[in-house]
């Protein structure tokens, strides 16, 4: 049971949900967009989350597409990982939501929360930070296209009232070679929060790696894409120097301290490059 | 505006296939409003965190925790109880396979694997073990319940 009371809100358009927001703040409500409701409502529950208004974006049409549009997948906030799992149309993207929760969650659990939600691990975007994935951000100044790595590592930011549309991947991408690994703290626990969680795609021009689970933020660093490419030294060495260059301080929590998450970290690493560089060589 | 909400009141949910008047706030989770308005105790409020899967319902054919879910939400969809499905093989199997153990968990598990025979009838292993992951059952009869679905999968039933 959810002690705290809000009022819920169903809009049918973007102007009617930044509408709704702007009216209920103004009210002092704390308004919330919602869509899966998987974290709002566990929160709500313990106590942790207290909003006076909850905002159901999962009306608005533009939420809920997920198709090909000039050469790129545009998915709707509102898709759940479920059904990105069930179209399979970006199969790293099926990969990484298919080891979130579980799988009953994952008919609830979206895009969109996946991205955005309070949680620090934000799996979700790492298949689109890998797809230099846009994020069409729908706003009281208008609606806006926002690199998604710049909204995660803080070069941009999502305001209050700001509702996360859609995110926008070249189609490019969604045949490269892919790699995810997700490790947790029990190997035996399949839905738990990760240690580190690592996606990793092969370009023309080296693998890349988007990662989670390490710092409190998602991220993708062009300079450990760059140590990994450099197929010249062996890789031990790369993967010992891709740890020193992550770009925060890695996280020390209940789950594991911040030497194990390096040590998994390295293992990861060279368990992607093993596998991702051996194709097509 | 689709709809709002904005304080306690009247929700018209289909359930089973029947439209059901309830009195509900916005914030109730489906799982309180089917077991203490409808009756449906089927549904168990178990972890009420969506870890456990026993208060599972299906919401238009898809299985869904229906403690993460508000009942507010689920106007205008189709809700199915343990209660309301007919006599399908996966219930038959469960008996069959002695997989009810103390059957707290079981109606979230017949539920969750008979819409994974609907919507995947040609399901391996693999698929069933995820399908299943969303489910726990502290008696451990999780390789009674595994040979039950895959009896039916197999056309045994």
């Amino acid at each position: 049971m959810i002690a705290c009371d809000f009022e819920y809100y169903a809009p049918s358009s973007i102007a009617e949900a930044l509408g709704t927001y702007q009216t209920m703040l103004g009210k002092g409500k704390s308004p919330v967009y919602y869509a899966g409701g998987t974290e709002i409502i566990t929160m709500a529950r313990a106590g942790r989350l207290r909003t006076g208004a909850v905002i159901d974006i999962k009306g608005i049409p533009e939420c809920g597409v997920f198709s090909f549009v000039g050469g790129q997948l545009v998915i709707g906030a509102a898709v759940t990982a479920g059904q990105a799992c069930e179209a399979n149309a970006f199969p790293l993207l099926s990969a990484v939501a298919r080891r979130i929760a579980d799988h009953t969650c994952r008919n609830r659990i979206t895009i969109g929360g996946g991205v955005c939600g309070s949680l620090p691990y934000r799996e979700m975007a790492l298949p689109f930070l890998l797809g230099d994935g846009i994020a069409v951000v729908a706003g009281p100044g208008g609606t806006r296209l926002e690199p998604l790595h710049r909204l995660l590592t803080g070069g941009a930011t999502l305001s209050p009232g700001d509702l996360l549309v859609q995110l926008i991947t070249d189609e490019s991408v969604l045949s490269l070679p892919h790699y995810a690994v997700r490790r947790v703290r029990n190997s035996g626990d399949s839905v738990g929060y990760p240690l580190v969680s690592v996606a990793a795609v092969k370009r023309p021009d080296g693998v890349k790696v988007a990662i989670s689970g390490l710092c409190t933020f998602a991220f993708r660093s062009d300079e450990i894409d760059r140590c990994l490419a450099d197929t010249g030294t062996p890789l031990a060495t790369r993967v010992e120097h891709a740890v020193s260059l992550v770009p925060g301080p890695v996280v020390t929590d209940l789950t594991g301290s911040s030497v194990y998450r390096k040590y998994v970290f390295k293992q990861v690493l060279s368990d992607i490059m093993t596998e991702l560089e051996e194709v097509g060589a | 505006m689709r709809w709002s909400m904005t304080g306690v009141g009247t929700l018209i949910l289909k359930v089973n296939g029947s439209f059901k008047t309830v009195i509900a706030r916005p914030s109730d989770t489906l799982v309180d409003v089917v077991r203490g308005q409808l009756q449906l105790t089927g549904a168990k409020p178990a972890c009420e965190t969506g870890d456990c899967g026993a208060c599972t319902l299906l919401v238009d054919g898809l299985p869904v925790k229906a403690c993460l879910v508000l009942a507010v939400e689920a106007v205008g969809h189709e809700i199915t109880t343990i209660e309301g499905l007919p006599l399908v093989p996966m219930q038959k199997a469960f008996v069959d396979k002695f997989a009810t153990s103390c059957g707290y968990c079981i109606p979230g598990f017949i539920l969750n694997a008979h819409a994974l025979a609907v919507h995947h009838p040609d399901a391996d292993d693999a698929v069933i073990a995820e399908w299943l992951d969303s489910n726990l059952c502290r008696c451990m009869s999780y390789s009674e319940i595994r040979d039950a679905v895959r009896s039916v999968l197999a056309g045994e039933y």
